[in-house]
């Protein structure tokens, strides 16, 4: 190191420090708040899974219908909310809330719990149609009365699952 | 500052610029409120059926939308017009709809007239004004559009045509018009034949840039590859003669560089040969003898050995390009723009014409000629069709334009509606319109994007989109059957537009005119009732509204290939009746001896006339046959450029008796030396950030001059100069321009 000069070194250490500073720029976006497990956003209306999937027993697939039809599980429709809310919950005030954004035709814009980074590629059907219960990616949804993020998503808790059931573990299976 | 406190400043300003850079996470789901039918996949999303609106071809398009947005266009494979293929600028339609340059409300000209300021207003007042200033300008309004023949036309002219001293005017394409206009000045004979390149097995291009700027290029492009590969033992031969080696003229197998305006003396010199190759067989009965004698006679002048120093082909090769026309197998010339944009263009259209008829009439005897349509383009069949829509069967020249600016210019309108098309940028800047507007007392403008002409607008009505709107249209190219477009919403408006259909009706309601409908919807669901009869692909038991829907889930009304009964043969006496001209003048051209170069200005496949010039993905696509993009160039022959000492992208300064712009040379072979090329489109100045400043706008360069007898544009008849203006550009360019064999020889 002796044959480094002094002006060289701080250099150094400043495009050491500048990569670091870099590096957790990138970590922040990426492993960001809606990729922590203590994501909990506040929803425009307080949907309360445990209520419905939970006390009343609501099949999941009963509103994300798409589940197993694509790569998206989808979030229902404004209009499949009603079908049931048209007769029940008038009087409660998030009920009243989900039939001011039907009457007014205005989708709700709900915050995205579970995301996963653009550059994994996952299919609900494929999980679906194997047999794969949501609340092993999911968590325990039918308790929650706000949905949190229960699972880290790193790469290791795809893969420890792949390997135990014999999935294909190619780099291009999810990098595609 | 001590180091320490620098290196960190540093880790801290860099790391922030990356967590800047990086942007956001999506944040949101957001669901639809009505669910769309049954089995709506969010992912694989539905396929609906419209019609393209980037050009007036009229193809038939799918378009697939996923979660209420466009995704992607496609042809529509039943469609007659187009059959499943489409050009890039329709692919890139999606790409205007979510521009951020779109209008997003409608605009009331705030500073002074031209100023281009502008201030948002509601459509409540928007529409109240334009309803006000259409009822108090009776026997002074004008409208004005690209020639689209669709139902906002319809309207215009059902609501304002009633008024006296209406004018509508359209700003065709140059060439296109004069190509429409062509096929009707042979009064004495019924039809010209369809230009049927799919079942030809000889095309003589004369000067037609079919694959990429003429009727319709799509559907050229589709009986290319027919005509090529299509029959298991015929191979489609086709030979090009103009003066630019186009991207046509690049996929046939031959191309004669003949000198401007002398390609119609080319087609008689063509007819000749067949017509003495007739007689010297002794082929003709009597009354064809007449007539034969007569044209014989006529194309005297034009004997190969006579005209082969003016066309710079050999008379031997002459004779052997006519060969095909003579010999049984069908063979057909298509003019085009080469022809058409000259002083003497009329007189070229009909030569060829006249070449078709005397070789279709050969062939026909011999019943080899077999054409899948109607073998005729019949112009009767498009005015019935435009008759549709309560269009009046008007030729729509550039001549007439020019009279509307001319009376604009003198004050003689109160009120103008201009409906997608932008004269200020690609008329010829000697016609002035962006004075001649400014002498009008309103303009109206409904437009998608504000560009030159928006900008002098007075009320700026944002259009939706053709992705988001009701319409229906009849295509500029008849394609031998009936075709009546039909367009529906595919997804929902992205902005707060309004459909320009909708708007006039309402405009016009509001002051108390008569109108036809209430809404565009309810008018073409008229048209479509009155023609239920005729309709055969409509089963008659249907209801209404399933009959409607039937349409619809098709993309219009054509009939099916069982049913295109094949039309009449046109009748042989007419033709040997006919006396025709059969004369072609030399063309006269603007410019005297200080201009020693032709200006041959022409349009790419994705660039057109320019409207394309605000999509990033039209400016990316590279030119094919030089690859350049993101800017204009002047093409020059080699040897001309080495003589001002030019080497590619060195700046040049092109002059004519018009005006001057700069721009980069480049050097390319396949033009005559005594041509300088430059493609339309660039040089916009109020189009958005992608197109501004982009290139220049080559129609500074041309006059107003035009072929007497049809009122076409002559935008080939300039001649300019050019001097080396100092200094150059990198070229922009995806490829070798000689392809990725870099200019080596194969002899197959």
């Amino acid at each position: 190191m002796s044959s480094i000069s002094p002006i060289g070194k701080g250099a150094l250490a400043f495009l050491t420090i500048a990569a670091l500073g870099a590096l957790s720029g990138f970590g922040v976006n990426y492993f960001g708040p809606i990729y922590l497990t203590t994501h909990k956003p506040v929803q425009p209306i307080a949907y309360s899974h445990k209520l419905h999937a939970g006390d009343n027993k609501i099949p999941c697939q009963y509103c994300h219908t798409f589940a197993r039809r694509s790569e998206m599980a989808g979030v229902p429709s404004t209009q499949k909310c009603m079908n049931c809310h048209e007769f029940l919950g008038a009087n409660k005030p998030e009920a009243q809330k989900l039939n001011d954004y039907y009457d007014n035709d205005k989708p709700i814009e709900w915050k995205r719990v579970f995301d996963l980074p653009d550059h994994v590629w996952f299919n609900h059907k494929r999980h679906i149609r194997k047999g794969v219960k949501c609340q092993k990616c999911h968590g325990p949804i039918e308790t929650m009365e706000v949905v949190y993020r229960s699972n880290d998503f790193k790469m290791g808790f795809c893969l420890s699952c792949h390997q135990e059931n014999g999935a294909p573990t190619d780099c291009w299976t999810c990098h595609t | 500052m001590d180091r320490r406190s620098f290196l960190k400043v540093g880790a801290v300003t860099a790391s922030s610029g990356v967590l800047g850079a990086c942007g956001q996470v999506t944040k949101k789901v957001i669901p639809f409120v009505t669910r769309p039918d049954d089995g709506v996949n969010p992912v694989d999303g539905y396929w609906y059926a419209t019609t393209c609106a980037e050009c007036n071809s009229g193809c038939g398009v799918i378009v697939r939308t996923v979660n209420g947005r466009a995704k992607k266009i496609e042809g529509n494979a039943v469609h007659p017009v187009n059959g499943g293929k489409l050009c890039a600028k329709g692919q890139a339609a999606v790409q205007r709809v979510y521009h951020r340059d779109r209008l997003t409300q409608p605009l009331m000209r705030k500073g002074a007239k031209g100023s281009g300021k502008f201030e948002p207003v509601t459509w409540e007042k928007a529409i109240a004004t334009l309803g006000e200033k259409l009822a108090g300008a009776e026997g002074s309004v004008f409208y004005l559009n690209s020639g689209n023949n669709d139902i906002t036309a319809g309207v215009a002219n059902a609501i304002l045509g009633k008024m006296s001293g209406f004018t509508m005017a359209t700003n065709h394409d140059p060439g296109k018009e004069s190509q429409f206009a062509g096929g009707a000045t042979l009064n004495e004979y019924p039809h010209t034949p369809y230009p049927d390149l799919e079942n030809a097995e000889f095309s003589l291009l004369l000067g037609a840039d079919i694959f990429e700027s003429d009727r319709n290029p799509v559907f050229f492009a589709r009986s290319f590859g027919a005509s090529r590969r299509d029959r298991p033992s015929i191979r489609g031969r086709l030979v090009y003669c103009g003066s630019r080696l186009s991207s046509t003229a690049a996929s046939c197998d031959k191309w004669f560089p003949v000198p401007p305006g002398y390609l119609g003396v080319l087609a008689l010199s063509i007819a000749h040969v067949v017509v003495e190759s007739v007689i010297s067989r002794g082929l003709a009965q009597s009354i064809q003898r007449n007539a034969l004698g007569r044209w014989s006679e006529a194309l005297a002048e034009y004997a190969p050995e006579k005209v082969a120093d003016k066309v710079e082909i050999k008379a031997e090769l002459i004779r052997r390009i006519a060969r095909p026309f003579i010999d049984e197998a069908p063979a057909v010339a298509i003019a085009g723009d080469d022809i058409a944009g000259y002083s003497n263009g009329v007189e070229g259209l009909d030569a060829v014409a006249f070449l078709n008829m005397v070789s279709y009439e050969i062939g026909r005897e011999k019943l080899r000629i077999k054409p899948r349509h109607t073998p005729v383009s019949d112009q009767d069949l498009k005015q019935r069709m435009l008759a549709w829509f309560g269009l009046a069967p008007e030729k729509q020249t550039f001549r007439r334009l020019k009279e509307l600016v001319d009376a604009m210019s003198a004050g003689k309108y109160k009120v103008g509606v201009i409906h997608h098309t932008n004269p200020v940028f690609d008329t010829p800047a000697s016609l002035d319109v962006k004075t001649a507007l400014g002498k009008v007392g309103f303009v109206a403008a409904f437009a998608n994007f504000m560009d030159e002409t928006t900008s002098q607008a007075d009320l700026v009505l944002p259009d939706h989109h053709w992705l988001e709107s009701w319409s229906a249209q009849v295509p500029n190219f008849v394609p031998g059957v009936p075709v009546l477009n039909l367009r529906q919403p595919v997804i929902r408006p992205f902005n707060d537009t309004r459909s320009a259909t909708d708007v006039l009706l309402a405009a016009a309601g509001k002051a108390g005119m008569k109108i036809p409908a209430k809404n565009g919807e309810e008018y073409i669901r008229k048209i479509v009732d009155k023609f239920r009869a005729e309709m055969l692909e409509i089963d008659p038991t249907l209801s209404r509204d399933a009959a409607w829907r039937t349409l619809l889930s098709k993309g219009g009304w054509w009939p099916s290939e069982e049913e295109q009964e094949p039309s009449e043969t046109p009748s042989n006496d007419k033709l040997w009746a006919m006396k025709n001209r059969l004369k072609v003048n030399d063309p006269s051209f603007e410019g005297g001896s200080g201009f020693p170069y032709h200006l041959h200005l022409y349009q790419t496949v994705h660039m057109g006339r320019g409207a394309g010039a605000n999509q990033g993905w039209l400016q990316e696509a590279p030119d094919p046959i030089t690859t350049l993009m993101w800017q204009s160039w002047v093409e020059m022959n080699p040897a001309t450029a080495s003589k001002y000492g030019l080497i590619e992208g060195d700046l040049v300064t092109v002059t004519s008796p018009h005006g001057s712009i700069t721009a980069p040379v480049f050097p390319y072979v396949g033009i005559r030396p005594d041509v300088i090329s430059i493609p339309l489109g660039y040089g916009h100045t109020e189009y958005g950030e992608i197109a501004n400043n982009r290139g220049a706008n080559p129609m500074k360069l041309i006059g107003t001059g035009m072929d007497s007898q049809s009122g076409a544009l002559a935008w080939r008849s300039c001649k300019v100069n050019v001097k080396k203006a100092g200094g150059s550009v990198v070229m922009l360019r995806s490829a070798h321009p000689e392809g990725e064999y870099k200019g080596e020889i194969f002899q197959l």
